[in-house]
């Protein structure tokens, strides 16, 4: 393993911005290279931790044996540590977010120069995925998420054995990001989305570290024989329930994610803030799996309460 | 006549508001203004919390219209503060879900606050005939009162933009993420949408400001809407005509201008350094790529390599 000074920026105050990569492997003939990146923004706590693990996992292994890695690994568990060093979310400075502005420019702005850099270091890998978060407040199951469009890989993803594939529509925000960008330059990629911006989940950190080596093992990058994982479940917004809240007030949750739920069920309250009576009662429409859960206790009208994943007949 | 024009409940004891400044003609009311089809302007600020130059242009444009009620031929409507929580608080974007409200228009009904916040806005000023969006760049940058517009629009806008005495007008190409805007939404739905950038976040320029009051009138006297002589302000310089020149910074440290906003500046020129506070050294001096006008300069001093620093405007030789 080789710890890497990939880029660095200068601050006008503070420590340089140094952003690491971890290389692993022999770079044997025929396997492939695989980059991981987490922690474009100060919120992907969750994800910087599950890349950090997998660090500490291959290097232990690769210690007992030296063949143990066959292609290529790279790990940059984070990229934007003064936003995740002062509670931000964006780059501090001018709050620009990295991950809306692949593949960079290197004349640009602050934000489209990083990226640009960043790209450069992982653009030419077989593999690439981002462990990212929600943009909104919501507490979500581990999903493979792919943007919908010629490039996307529904086959490979299932190889993470997570439960839930998530397939969206592309929107022009996309255009930017590092997912999308990935896949034009020729490399399969995917987006492992989890939340975990003010706790670590231990059983949701366990799922995405082992979805990460299961995916490293079946394509032959570290020799290791792993369980299979769930037969992943392809969805789109049309097998997931979107329930909103009618009024606003203050949110408490009847269940958890990854909770099965029936038609009726009731899942959520809303009471109105000061009298603390009851304002609007929520109920699944349908039976399904709580995907995701609205994170804050503070609710708006329409808010995204809960996303239930229906069941297909199978 | 202030009306609330947008309620949406938040979670704690309060509700969302927008609020406008309605003026009419004289002696009519809202039935007949109706009814007579006259032209309806709806001016616009405060899409973005830091950006105050538009609140005193409100101001102004209000005041000025409380003591002259008899010229007006309209319907003048205007909303200082679109994104009120954000004006109220230093806060560029929609407070608690940091959206910029300016990139998601025309928005929904039944989606989250920000969305049901545009689409309100929207659902509020569509039937304008005319719309003027007024911004102040933001915290880092100083701008030359300018108008910008995409280029699908230039015809039915141009001719209106050259009747406001602006300094500069800046046509771009269509871009992506543009269409998320309120003037791209409003333009698409037959409203004429101007907008304006001036001056700084989080300051107001009152020279600025007076200038843009007395373009405003002259454009509404050109549309009809007041009753007041139509006189020649000064004709904007075109961005067609030239080409923009970006200076980033190629370090990190703290950017003092040797030169004025505004300046005209010869190629090689200095426009300023990028100092090291705690060296005591220059870290970089920044100059001049080009001949032209100085449109854009950093206001704020911090900068980290690839910070806007200014931007400069060269005519074309056939121009000059
Ligand atoms: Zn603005």
């Amino acid at each position: 393993m080789i710890k890497e000074l990939l880029f660095s920026f200068k601050s006008p105050s503070r420590d340089d911005l140094n952003v690491y990569g971890f290389r692993f492997g022999n770079k044997k003939e025929g396997y492939p290279k695989i980059a991981i990146v987490s922690g474009m923004n100060g919120e992907e706590i969750a994800g910087v931790f599950s890349a950090a693990q997998l660090v500490h996992f291959l290097q232990e292994r690769e210690t007992l044996d030296p063949n143990f890695i066959n292609g290529e690994v790279l790990i940059i568990p984070s990229v934007n540590h003064f936003a995740l060093n002062m509670g931000k979310r964006f780059w501090p400075l001018d709050n620009t977010d990295i991950n809306v502005m692949f593949p960079g420019y290197d004349k640009g702005e602050t934000t489209q120069r990083i990226a640009f850099k960043l790209f450069e270091a992982i653009k030419d890998f077989n593999f690439g995925i981002v462990i990212e978060d929600r943009k909104d407040k919501a507490d979500c199951m581990p999903y493979i998420r792919l943007i919908d469009s010629n490039y996307m890989d529904i086959e490979g993803a299932k190889s993470f054995g997570l439960q839930f594939i998530h397939t969206k529509k592309f929107e022009p925000v996309d255009s930017g990001s590092l997912l999308y960008n990935w896949e034009v330059w020729g490399a399969k990629a995917y987006s492992i989305v989890f939340s975990g911006k003010k706790y670590l989940f231990q059983t949701e950190n366990d799922l995405v570290l082992d979805a990460l080596i299961r995916f490293i093992s079946i394509h032959k990058i570290i020799n290791l024989k792993v369980s299979g994982g769930y037969k992943s479940d392809v969805v789109s917004h049309e097998n997931v329930e979107i329930v909103k809240s009618p009024k606003a007030g203050i949110f408490k949750p009847i269940v958890k994610t990854g909770i099965q739920v029936r038609e009726g069920q009731l899942i959520g309250i809303v009471y109105d803030s000061l009298s603390g009576e009851v304002k609007s009662h929520i109920h699944a429409k349908s039976d399904g799996i709580v995907s995701c859960m609205y994170s804050d206790p503070l609710i708006f009208q329409q808010t995204i309460v809960f996303r239930i994943v229906k069941f297909n007949n199978k | 006549m202030i009306e609330k024009s947008l309620n949406i409940e938040l979670p704690v004891s309060e509700d969302f508001r927008v609020q406008k400044n309605r003026f009419l003609p004289v002696n009519l009311d809202i039935d007949e203004v109706i009814e007579e089809k006259v032209k309806r302007i709806s001016i616009v600020s405060g899409t973005h919390g830091d950006e105050l130059e538009g609140q005193y242009v409100c101001y102004l444009l209000s005041d000025w219209l409380n003591n002259n009620k008899d010229k007006i031929n309209g319907i003048i409507d205007i909303y200082p503060a679109l994104n009120s929580l954000g004006i109220d608080s230093i806060t560029r974007s929609i407070p608690f879900y940091n959206v910029d409200l300016n990139r998601i228009f025309p928005g929904k009904k039944n989606d989250f606050l920000p969305s049901q916040i545009a689409e309100g806005i929207i659902e509020e000023i569509s039937g304008s005939d005319f719309a003027i969006d007024i911004h102040s760049s933001n915290i880092f940058l100083r701008e030359l009162p300018q108008v910008r517009m995409s280029a699908e629009f230039k015809d039915s806008l141009l001719p209106l933009a050259k009747k406001m005495g602006i300094d500069f007008v800046w046509i771009h190409d269509a871009i992506t993420v543009l269409e998320a805007t309120f003037a791209h939404t409003m333009n698409s739905r037959g409203t004429k949408t101007l907008v304006v950038e001036m001056g700084v976040g989080m300051r107001i320029t009152p020279e600025y400001c007076f200038s843009l009051v007395e373009g405003l009138k002259n454009l509404m006297a050109y549309l009809g809407i007041l009753n007041i002589p139509v006189v020649n302000l000064k004709e904007p310089v075109i961005s067609e005509n030239g080409e923009v020149f970006y200076l980033n910074a190629g370090n990190s440290g703290l950017f003092v201008p040797t030169t004025a906003h505004y300046e005209i500046v010869k190629h090689g020129d200095k426009i300023g350094n990028i100092v090291s506070p705690l060296s005591g050294k220059i870290e970089e001096e920044v100059f001049s790529p080009a001949n032209g006008v100085l449109f854009t300069l950093r206001e704020y001093p911090i900068v980290y390599e690839g910070s806007l620093l200014a931007r400069i405007f060269a005519f074309y030789e056939d121009h000059k």
